[in-house]
């Protein structure tokens, strides 16, 4: 059945994408070195000082770098556990909907922010969260004094958390609904005839027929754990929100302003991967494990 | 589907249409918000007194985009990258899943085929390193450039290998009964019936191609090749002044302009706007597998 | 099976790697190949007997090589700059008269917009593929110095700086050399900045200060109420609690700075003789850093009272853009630069009834204006170390320098003018250009001086200057209102010649006529070792400090944690590495 005659049609298959994968993303890897050398561009990378753990150890010996990592975590973690479940909840509504004509415009319309560069967003979401803007006109009705909403500590990691939700849950329940239309309406209409209600066919029908799909973006957005959003940060971000908002990413931009540090960026681009390879890898088993799913 | 409309389900439905409208409207502001500064007096722009209504209305910048040929530069840069990359990804992508969907039995060592995956998708040598190699490849300033070098979108192929992987075994074994190839299964059986997640992912790369604009910069040695997005971002990046020497200072204040750059950014949106309702039919409406479903 | 697919894909990853390293070598190859070449065309040229007439024409300061020389430049370009019909960046007028006069042919590398500047120089030192010159800052210009990728201009600047070039140097004195000097040999050609715009001062709303009565105040009990009048009495008549008092700084700037500092609330740090981020002597002659003094201390309070009572900015530090409230014409005060005038050219447009003028207050208790003066020179040019002519460079900057005028006067190359066209353009200003140029105006419109008896031959854009006021300025000639240019007749000048003068005219008024003015400088302005490691982190603990207090989020007492915590992250080592380079 499986003839041995199919593998040379699956190797001719793979070939362009591994090829291009090679060329563009495994060559370049070779910039991992710079990682643990003092890079110097006239000397290149075969002839750059080697200087082992330096940029790390250097990174580590920063009296900050706690509060920044413990604030890249919280930011990323999140981002990570709201763009998973806002989309998903949003997908189900918008599944539920009953007036049909409504679903085409939302949809199109929720993903508009995402077109949006932080650049362009940032002064927008920083107007609208603005002394005199429409959020503390609004609060004021309540009466309720202005509040400085990007100067107070306490509330920029929800702020930005937020922002970024809200910037991508249209785009991201894209997955979502191509997963839940791939559930066969007949199942749907069995369990109506036999009395489910809607509550019901959600738990039994729809929520189990989505569950690879769920887990899969789950694990892979593990990759992100310590991406919190350098773009979205640094256009919001002012030093009265440095104690929690400061990310490892901005962290590393300031220290390039004063120096162009290159071994730097690539040292923690370094750590970045390694950490999310480890939790990836792990939550692999671990899924592996308790559901026997292999989601790759 | 007919469906007992109780009290509880109808309010559950208005609720539920109620909450989905308000939240397509808190979307819309920013669109809204740039459509608006778009078409308002530069002045008050620039003052910063623009944010619901428009002031001093007009339509100068949609006036004036017609004669900025560096946009429609761009523009055209941009559609070429989109619809060559769209091409190349998507082929490059569905035929890798194809394979990768197998079991280890049919196709020996694919698990480590998937962990090199997803280790390219984890690694990379950062940005110093994949410049001089893109450089080495001769493709500064080429369109190949701007649709090969982000490289293969490894995310895209692992959500169809999971797609095809759900696909039922039974389907291929009849197809090869009948004397159908690895190909001919691939291209007749498996994308027909695999259509929302190839919406899905055409959105993806579509999207992708169509917002990027580091590489842009990074690829591209002057401005007529840039594609679009890169062109709006050097537009609207904050500058610091003190930077500037006073010929620059001079320059930014006589130059700038924020309501033709919303008008930009707007019109920027609208291939989007226009593509994506056809994809859209594909993961809405759903399509009936039929007895092929598990 | 198996063996034969492992030797194919270490067959392929053989192959990349030699085309990888084909590349490489490749280059490596044309570069030596050029090189040798080079050597061969200088024999030829020597054999040639050309030499001594050659060489000769080839460093003096506007001699024109007889063979064309070619350089490689990168540009920064402002993307909404219009060229006339069939010219641009790459061939324009600039680019004919230097083939022209000096046989000089100019490839751009790339060109980028102010914006992406950094990072594509950035990119083109870390991939060590920079141009023949280029245009960097401070930070660039060191870290490629560190590189070992600059040549040393030493010999190329004395045989080949014009004099002008010469003097402009000269008139940066030891401050200047120490930056752009090492072990006595020049590495960067200086751009060196006009004295007056290091300096920041007061803006303030001339016809809200009518309007209430109220003078411009004097010092910082007068400002404290001049500020509550401005944001209690309803200065622009509305009916409305809207007005506001001091702007500070948007979320991307600094409280203070070490130049104009836009925005930045330095002048309230001054009046306490408080000067952060400089490196000054105290009475005892050590070397101390002024962000840690307890003046500095002192301003702090002041502006967390200033603040607590409303009278700064609400949304100090996090706003995005601290210009919107000024053209919205909700604000009274700012502090800045001389050529704030450029920044505000909006409020000329639109109605002119705002009125800024500038002063040099508040005073400090001594009734002086302390002003913190800026490093002498913040961008450099810097000539690869593998160019084959670095005094071609210095000729670019020689013919620019000369004739800048002449072109501005014969209308050569006007849209956009040398700033848009000229390669490796940025802006060489005499040290006492502004206050040179606000001078001779004045007597200009006064009648004093004649404009065929001005010499513009360092004041390159005076004449320019002159001829606009003329048509600009009304009666009372010596009143500098807003309400006292014309602003109805003068079409496209008030976009292209207004800004420039208001900045002038009002902007530098204080810097010229102030007698109370006292000039603060720093001990040093450039970057020591362990600044290149620490320093970042040193300016997040100060800035997130110094925002806390001001905004009251913290006690003023963190301030003494601060500078404990500040000498021992690094900071007094820098301090003593800062005493040594400024012995």
């Amino acid at each position: 059945m499986y003839s041995k005659k199919n593998i040379k049609h699956y190797w001719l298959m793979m070939a362009p994408g591994y090829i291009w994968l090679t060329l563009f993303s495994i060559v370049p890897m070779f910039g991992i070195v710079m990682a643990f050398q003092d890079f110097n561009p006239a000397l290149g990378i075969f002839k750059s000082p080697w200087i082992g753990l330096e940029n790390f150890r250097y990174m580590f010996s920063m009296d900050d770098i706690t509060q920044v990592f413990i604030n890249t975590i919280v930011i990323a973690v999140g981002k990570l556990i709201g763009n998973l479940i806002i989309p998903l909840i949003f997908a189900l509504m918008l599944h539920e909907l009953t007036i049909k004509k409504l679903v085409r415009p939302i949809q199109t319309l929720v993903y508009l922010p995402y077109f949006l560069s932080w650049v362009i967003l940032g002064s927008i979401v920083l107007n609208i969260f603005g002394v005199d803007g429409p959020v503390n006109s609004l609060l004021s009705v309540f009466g309720v004094e202005p509040i400085v909403f990007f100067g107070r500590e306490d509330l920029f990691r929800p702020l930005v958390i937020g922002s970024d939700i809200w910037k991508g849950f249209g785009y991201n329940a894209v997955i979502y609904l191509a997963a839940l239309t791939s559930i066969d309406p007949s199942l749907h209409e069995a369990a109506a005839i036999d009395g489910a209600g809607r509550f019901k066919r959600l738990i039994h029908i729809t929520l189990p027929g989505i569950k690879t799909t769920v887990i899969l973006l789950a694990i892979l957005s593990l990759g992100n754990v310590l991406n919190a959003g350098f773009d979205q940060i640094y256009n919001l971000y002012n030093p009265l929100v440095y104690s929690t908002g400061d990310i490892i990413d901005t962290w590393v931009y300031r220290a390039g302003l004063v120096e162009l540090q290159f071994s730097l960026a690539t040292a923690v681009g370094l750590l970045k991967s390694v950490v999310s390879f480890i939790l990836i890898v792990t939550s692999y088993a671990l899924a592996d494990k308790f559901t026997g799913y292999k989601i790759f | 589907m007919v469906e007992h409309k109780s009290f509880g389900a109808r309010l559950f439905n208005g609720v539920n249409a109620t909450l989905l409208i308000l939240i397509t409207l808190l979307c819309l502001t920013p669109l809204w918000y740039i459509l608006m500064i778009s078409v308002s007096d530069k002045a008050a722009v620039n003052a910063g007194a623009v944010t619901f209504w428009p002031i001093g209305f007009n339509l100068l910048s949609y006036q004036k985009i017609v004669s900025e040929v560096a946009f429609f530069t761009s523009f055209w840069v941009s559609v070429k990258r989109v619809v060559l990359g769209t091409a190349v990804s998507l082929a490059a992508i569905l035929m890798m899943a194809y394979p990768l969907s197998k079991t280890s039995k049919q196709l020996p060592h694919r698990n480590a085929y998937m962990w090199v995956l997803v280790f390219c998708m984890l690694f990379n040598g950062g940005t110093i390193p994949w410049y001089l190699v893109i450089r080495g490849y001769g493709l500064i300033d080429s369109i190949w450039g701007l649709v090969l070098a982000g490289s293969l979108p490894i995310f895209n192929v692992i959500l169809v290998v999971n797609f095809f992987r759900n696909i039922p075994g039974a389907l291929e074994e009849a197809a090869y009964v009948d004397g159908a190839g690895p190909w001919r299964t691939f291209i007749q059986i498996f994308i027909p019936i695999s259509a929302p997640v190839v919406a899905t992912i055409s959105l993806f790369t579509i999207v992708g191609y169509w917002n990027e604009f580091f590489q842009g910069l990074v690829l591209s040695t002057k401005q007529s090749n840039y594609p679009l997005q890169t062109y709006i971002q050097q537009l609207v990046v904050n500058l610091n002044l003190s930077t500037l020497d006073t010929e620059q200072i001079k320059q930014i204040s006589q130059l700038n302009n924020r309501s033709l750059n919303a008008a930009k950014i707007f019109i920027a949106m609208i291939p989007v706007l226009v593509i994506y309702p056809f994809l859209q039919k594909y993961f809405i409406t759903g399509i009936t597998l039929g007895s092929v479903k598990e | 099976m198996k063996k034969r697919k492992w030797l194919l894909s270490g067959l392929i990853t053989v192959m990349l790697m030699a085309t990888l390293t084909a590349c490489g070598g490749d280059k490596a190859d044309s570069g030596s190949n050029g090189a040798s070449n080079n050597t061969a065309g200088n024999t030829a040229a020597n054999t040639a007997d050309s030499k001594d007439t050659n060489s000769s024409a080839a460093l003096d300061p506007f001699g024109r090589y007889e063979e064309p020389v070619t350089l490689h430049l990168v540009r920064s370009l402002d993307p909404n700059l219009k060229f006339d019909e069939g010219k641009s960046v790459e061939d324009n007028e600039f680019l004919d008269e230097i083939k022209k006069q000096l046989n000089i042919e100019i490839v751009y590398d790339w060109i980028s917009a102010p914006a992406d500047w950094d990072q594509k120089i950035s990119l083109a030192i870390s991939s060590n593929n920079i141009p023949d010159a280029a245009i960097v800052n401070l930070t660039q210009f060191k870290s490629m110095q560190k590189f070992n990728q600059l040549a040393d201009s030493t010999d190329a600047f004395n045989s080949t700086a014009s004099d002008m070039l010469k003097s402009f140097y000269e008139s940066g004195g030891d401050a200047l050399k120490q930056l752009v000097e090492t072990d006595g040999k020049i590495m960067a050609i200086p751009a060196t900045v006009p004295k007056a715009s290091g300096m920041s001062q007061m803006w303030i709303r001339q016809d809200w200060l009518d309007k209430l009565g109220l003078e411009a105040p004097k010092n910082l009990e007068e400002l404290k109420k001049v500020a509550r009048a401005f944001i209690e009495q309803d200065p622009d008549g509305n009916g409305k609690n809207d007005t506001m008092g001091i702007v500070g700084p948007s979320k991307s700037g600094g409280l203070s700075g070490t130049d104009g500092n836009l925005y930045g609330l330095d002048p309230l740090f001054a009046a306490h003789k408080s000067f952060p981020l400089y490196w000054l002597e105290n009475e005892q002659g050590e070397v101390v850093y002024g962000s840690t003094q307890p003046e500095t201390k002192q301003a702090l309070q002041t502006m967390a009272e200033m603040y607590k009572e409303g009278l700064i900015d609400k949304e100090l530090l996090v706003r995005d853009d601290s210009l919107q409230p000024i053209l919205d014409g909700k604000a009274g005060i700012f502090f800045g630069p001389w050529w704030t005038g450029y920044t505000i050219a909006d409020a000329y447009k639109k109605d002119p009834t705002p009125d800024w003028q500038a002063y040099a207050y508040p005073q400090a208790d001594d009734g002086n204006y302390y002003a913190h003066m800026a490093a002498p020179a913040n961008t450099f040019v810097v000539v690869n170390k593998d160019c084959k002519n670095p005094e071609a460079v210095l000729k670019l900057i020689n013919l620019l320098l000369r004739d800048e005028a002449k072109w501005v006067e014969t209308g050569l190359g006007k849209n956009p003018g040398t700033s848009g066209g000229y390669p490796l353009f940025t802006v060489f200003d005499n040290v006492d250009e502004i206050e040179v140029s606000y001078d001779i105006l004045n007597k200009y419109l006064k009648g004093e001086v004649e404009i065929d008896s001005v010499d513009f031959s360092t004041h390159k854009l005076l004449k320019d200057d002159m001829n606009a006021i003329k048509k600009l300025k009304k009666e009372p000639l010596d009143d500098f209102s807003i309400t006292n240019w014309d602003l109805k007749d003068s079409g496209d000048l008030i976009t292209t010649n207004l800004p420039r003068l208001v900045s002038i005219m009002v902007g530098d008024r204080p810097l010229a006529t102030d007698q109370n003015i006292k000039e603060v400088y720093s001990l040093y302005y450039g970057q020591t070792d362990t600044m290149s490691s620490r320093w970042a982190n040193l300016q997040k603990l100060e800035k997130e400090t110094f925002a806390k207090i001001i905004m009251g989020s913290a006690p003023i007492d963190s301030f003494d944690e601060f500078v404990t915590k500040w000498n021992k992250q690094g900071g007094e080592k820098i301090l003593g590495e800062v005493a040594e380079m400024s012995k």
